[in-house]
């Protein structure tokens, strides 16, 4: 059992969806930790996002989920105890930025992050666990090269079938098309399309779809993948959100357009893995299971 | 409450807290007093004579102060439609027909691995049919119903409070009944999601499994569990304020969060518990969501958590003898077979002998109650959930006097 004072707190690391986040050391062992701040709302009291995350992170062990070793309870805040990762995503692409160009990352460390990423996906969702806001921010890499999904604050689990959730989840740029046009019975997709945004980003170094509002969000996916119709995509025009008048554009080419912002070759697979990722119809897009299985990631099951 | 309660810690690592249980049950939350007054569990039971409908339906109670202002600006509450199933008007509704429609591409094409499926299973493969609703999951069926299986042990008191000798326990069942019972009232007007309510209903005994509770916190203890399942299910909350009201000042909203604090670091914020609709869901798949079953067997289940007799049986159990129950109410053939062994998570209808006397005693609860569960029946008279207790109640009726004759 750890109190409060068995860590010294060390430098901020950053805010999280509803926390601080500082680096701290354990006294008795000398083991780096996280640790997460949560302020008890003088009104609410515990917030659910803290319930939820802790319960469903105590679900989840899991190595490329980064780990909760206790929480601690003082006063007027709870304190989550996490496993202290170097660097996340984010930091570490803005880190390789020359001048003013972001880069992408080597195509073999993009491999080897999205396998990870899509690894600690698939263990969520067969714990029937949605983590509902992936992002490079929330992915936390150490010195060996390796990536944690991180900040279940906005995760819930899902029963069979889904219930309806809030649409208000996801930071908008990984924010899945049906999630944008309203739908609420999303389900494990919606954390699949956050990680094809991901895939493009490592490889160009920029972000996908760099929308700044609900509508322009949709008008950049639509401009790059094709707006969808109701052939492309039953259903879709009984969405709460969908507008007739969405411009009609025919999808791009994705592999051209991302290879016009890369040095490296790359090659047709990682192209159709990426199409799977980012299907507009949630119905066809792919499974973080079925997508480990894509040929891409051959020489790591092979 | 005390310092030593405050710096509790729950221990991340810790996954079972059954685990520390016999430890556990000698220590009583006397120690840790919760602040504020507290009414006796008398006044509970006057709170629950509320009539079941007096908010909801607009009429006056009589105690115009329990009238829930604030549930009557109701927020909107999106469900599942399959918990609506009263609410929905269209009978021939079942699970997957109408909320998913706009995601339901019967024609999608997805690379599936059937060419893995052995060629003769002793069950029928419904999982299959559904492969293109993207809400059931399919992909990832089989392993997070295995977690789940797994889970429910983890989180499901592993003895009867109520009964065991050892407990710590000295709670009449007529007094959890009072509780539960409230709780599904509450749980009305709040409109809130069923599983909501069984998550309320297992929070609080698995508290109650572990620590004693004293007569004047009970209803605290409830309303709180409450409060955290909603946290944990709910897209939209009721405001704590709202709690300590429905108590009628039996709780302050200080109480509450006092209480929240002290029940999540006891249960080491092991929320997560399986919830019994989604093993309804289901088995019920294996009984083609047959609409009137489906609700006859929501009763059921409600009941069975309810009751006092099954605090210790498992979701996956308790959703099976619903299920059960609900088709044998019906004369359904076959009683069970392998389809439904293998949808319920392998139980043995036929030959095992627990989950048999199990049955017995659900219906002879349903027929004779030891406790009274008013709310509950009440409920299920309503049209919303299709007056499936009259009709339930007479079948448990029938099955006593025949001394079960043909039930399995």
């Amino acid at each position: 059992m750890a109190s409060s004072s068995q860590f010294k707190q060390l430098e901020k690391l950053g805010n999280g969806t509803y926390a601080t986040v500082y680096k701290g050391l354990n006294k008795t062992t000398g083991v780096y930790v996280a640790l997460k701040e949560v302020k008890l709302d003088s009104e609410e009291g515990t917030p659910s996002t803290a319930i939820r995350e802790i319960s469903l992170m105590k679900e989840l062990k899991h190595e490329n989920i980064v780990r909760l070793y206790d929480v601690i309870h003082t006063e007027n805040k709870l304190t989550l105890v996490f496993e202290f990762m170097d660097n996340d995503l984010k930091k570490y692409m803005d880190s390789r930025t020359v001048g003013n160009n972001p880069q992408g990352l080597e195509l073999s460390l993009v491999k080897y992050f999205e396998w990870q990423l899509l690894q600690g996906v698939a263990f969520c969702h067969e714990n029937k666990i949605l983590h509902r806001d992936l992002k490079p921010q929330n992915l936390l890499i150490n010195n060996k090269g390796q990536l944690k999904l991180g900040d279940f604050g906005l995760a819930r689990a899902f029963g069979i079938p889904v219930n309806t959730f809030s649409s208000e989840v996801v930071t908008l740029w990984y924010r899945a098309p049906d999630v944008l046009m309203g739908s609420r019975t999303y389900s494990t997709s919606i954390d699949i399309w956050s990680c094809g945004c991901i895939l493009a980003e490592m490889i160009t170094g920029k972000p996908l779809f760099p929308g700044t509002n609900d509508e322009e969000q949709l008008k950049l996916i639509f401009e790059t993948m094709g707006t969808p119709t109701e052939r492309t995509w039953p259903g879709v025009s009984s969405l709460p959100k969908y507008n007739p008048q969405f411009p009609q554009h025919l999808p791009k080419d994705l592999g051209a357009l991302l290879q016009s912002q890369t040095r490296e070759k790359l090659d047709g697979s990682v192209i159709d893995l990426l199409h799977g990722l980012l299907k507009l119809n949630p119905d066809k897009r792919l499974s973080a299971k079925q997508a480990l299985n894509h040929p891409w990631f051959s020489e790591y099951y092979q | 409450m005390s310092e030593s309660v405050r710096s509790r810690t729950t221990e991340a690592t810790t996954t079972d807290e059954n685990a520390n249980q016999k430890r556990m049950r000698a220590k009583t939350i006397a120690g840790a007093t919760f602040i504020g007054e507290r009414k006796a569990l008398g006044e509970v039971k006057s709170n629950n004579s509320w009539p079941a409908e007096a908010s909801a339906s607009g009429a006056v109670s009589h105690k115009p102060v329990m009238t829930v202002r604030s549930t009557s600006k109701k927020r909107h509450i999106y469900r599942d439609s399959e918990d609506e199933d009263g609410g929905n008007d269209d009978n021939t509704h079942s699970d997957n027909s109408s909320h998913n429609a706009e995601v339901r591409t019967p024609n999608s094409k997805r690379a599936r691995h059937s060419s893995d499926e052995p060629l003769s299973l002793p069950w029928r493969d419904l999982d299959k049919d559904e492969q293109n609703d993207v809400s059931m999951v399919t992909d990832y069926t089989d392993e997070i119903f295995t977690h789940l299986y797994e889970r429910e042990r983890e989180t499901t008191a592993t003895y009867n409070y109520l009964y065991a000798t050892d407990s710590p326990q000295y709670l009449r069942p007529s007094l959890r009944a009072i509780l539960v019972d409230w709780l599904v009232e509450v749980h009305q007007k709040f409109q809130l999601l069923p599983e909501t309510l069984y998550l309320a209903i297992n929070l609080m005994d698995r508290f109650m499994s572990l620590r004693k509770v004293s007569m004047a916190k009970l209803q605290l203890l409830a309303v709180c569990s409450l409060l955290i399942a909603a946290k944990f299910e709910e897209v939209n909350l009721p405001k704590l304020s709202q709690y300590a009201y429905i108590t009628d000042g039996a709780c302050t909203s200080q109480d509450i969060k006092d209480a929240e604090t002290y029940m999540l670091t006891t249960l080491q914020f092991n929320i997560g518990w399986p919830n019994p609709l989604n093993f309804l869901r289901r088995v019920s798949k294996a009984d083609d969501y047959d609409f009137e079953t489906r609700s006859t067997a929501k009763f059921f289940l409600e009941y069975s958590m309810c009751c006092p007799k099954f605090v210790h049986v498992l979701s996956s159990h308790l959703s099976a003898m619903a299920i059960y129950c609900a088709r044998q109410s019906f004369e359904k053939d076959p009683k069970w077979d392998a389809t439904f062994k293998h949808y319920s998570g392998s139980v043995d209808a036929m030959n095992d002998d627990t989950f048999q006397e199990n049955c017995r005693e659900l219906i002879r609860e349903v027929a004779k109650p030891s406790t009274q569960l008013k709310a509950l029946e009440q409920k299920y008279r309503s049209k919303e959930m299709n007056g499936v207790f009259e009709p339930a109640k007479l079948w448990c009726k029938l099955m006593v006097v025949t001394n079960y004759y043909n039930l399995f």
